[in-house]
């Protein structure tokens, strides 16, 4: 279980997230999506309450530094490393091995020796997407990870989230602007300006209003 | 016949502070990029100090700090420690010296690295430190490399702070640079135009290899 309880400088958020369930958060721009995110991250200041399986992240007497917090970070600019491979880059937090078989399943092994420069920019938000995935996280975050990809990649990329989300049992909290997205991956969805908790065939009711 | 005692001697405080600054100015360099205390603004004019202070005055007071006139330089003179006209002096002051351009461009280089990539390898799980070595250091190696040139081509030519802490003892602290001042007393033009050519050559060639490094950096 994950319990999330927290006040940024723009908004509450409060949900409890069940083993591989995935919350897409929805909202116009610069209403603080971003900055939740970052603050479950540990990467930005917030108050409150985060337990992820038991282990307190962040409560009244304690906020612990990203290192320690178990999560795969998808930054809107994909902030892969110039100075490494794509294998390297996957591998960071694991082992080549299993950077590799990441890269297979992502359908990119292709790109292994390539620097993130000299990439697309899909084909650097799928590695984004592969390595913070690759280090087996109990949270994976992604701020807009299928900004850049076209339809059939994206929903290929959606399926192996689901894949792994299942495998590993991750939780995963995403930001996206296209409400297809939302809708194809998401058990539930937080609208950041209603303030709303929706189910899934709720979140598409509602869409469609 | 060519003395090369004086060149000696420069090279070896040059590339001692080369080595000493290239591992001291990279820790420095973090501190004063990332650290947003108001301390930095009061710590960081002291390390940029030597860029405004004439040499003279800044060898004097590091004459002064080492040697029998202050405590601390007795306490180190208690204890087996001189500073003072050696080789061991002229580091130290070429050290001190020198310590804004091992730091400044570092400094520089270390802010143009992306914050997103910082904060990708913490939420990689990996250190401080660990990011520093694996993702700040190798993107902004020209940064590192510029000031390394440049802490080695100022060291080379010192003469105030050099001639102050070290004095000018032929064979022990007679630095290139002070040779030249020697020559030209002794109205030894040859010797003195030779010693010039040199360090001449030594500083336009530091400068052409950093205009290449900054082409290669710009690609």
């Amino acid at each position: 279980m994950m319990e999330i309880r927290i006040e940024t400088k723009f908004f509450k958020f409060e949900i409890n997230l069940s083993k591989s369930q995935i919350l897409g958060i929805v909202g116009p721009s610069g209403i603080g999506k971003t900055t939740t995110l970052r603050a479950i991250a540990g990467l930005e200041e917030a108050k409150g309450k985060i337990v992820v399986d038991g282990e307190v992240w962040l409560d009244k007497n304690l906020s612990l530094a990203p290192q320690k917090r178990s999560i795969g970070f998808v930054f809107q600019d994909f902030a892969l490393f110039p100075n490494m491979s794509v294998l390297d880059n996957v591998a960071y937090a694991s082992s080549k091995e299993h950077a590799l078989e990441i890269l297979k399943a992502f359908n990119i092994e292709h790109l292994k020796d390539k620097r993130p420069n000299k990439l697309s920019g899909g084909e650097r938000q799928r590695v984004a997407i592969a390595r913070a995935i690759a280090r087996a996280p109990k949270v994976l975050l992604m701020d807009e990870p299928f900004s850049a990809l076209d339809r059939k990649t994206k929903h290929f990329i959606q399926d192996k989230i689901l894949e792994f989300s299942k495998m590993y049992k991750f939780y995963t909290i995403f930001v996206a602007h296209d409400l297809t997205d939302v809708v194809r991956l998401s058990d539930l969805v937080f609208s950041v300006e209603d303030q709303k908790l929706l189910s899934k065939e709720e979140f598409e009711e509602y869409s469609l209003m | 016949m060519i003395d090369y005692s004086p060149f000696l001697i420069s090279f070896g405080v040059a590339i001692s502070t080369t080595i000493v600054l290239g591992v001291v100015g990279i820790f420095i360099s973090y501190f004063l990029a990332f650290n947003k205390s108001i301390w930095i603004d009061m710590i960081e004019p002291f390390i940029m100090s030597p860029l405004v202070l004439p040499p003279t005055v800044l060898g004097f007071y590091i004459m002064y700090m080492f040697g029998l006139q202050s405590p601390f330089g007795r306490f180190l003179n208690n204890i087996g420690i001189h500073l003072l006209f050696n080789f061991n002096g002229l580091l130290l002051g070429s050290i001190i010296y020198s310590l804004p351009f091992a730091v400044s461009p570092v400094v520089s280089g270390f802010r143009s690295v992306p914050k997103s990539i910082i904060e990708a390898s913490y939420t990689l799980g990996k250190s401080k430190f660990y990011t520093l070595l694996k993702v700040i250091i190798p993107n902004a190696k020209y940064s590192i490399i510029s000031a390394l040139v440049l802490v080695f081509s100022h060291t080379i030519g010192e003469f105030g702070v050099v001639l102050m802490v070290g004095g000018d003892i032929p064979g022990k602290t007679r630095t290139a640079s002070i040779a030249i001042f020697d020559y030209v007393q002794e109205l030894n033009y040859k010797q003195a135009n030779i010693t010039a050519l040199i360090l001449f050559a030594i500083a336009m060639s530091t400068l052409i290899f950093l205009q290449i490094l900054k082409r290669f950096q710009e690609r």
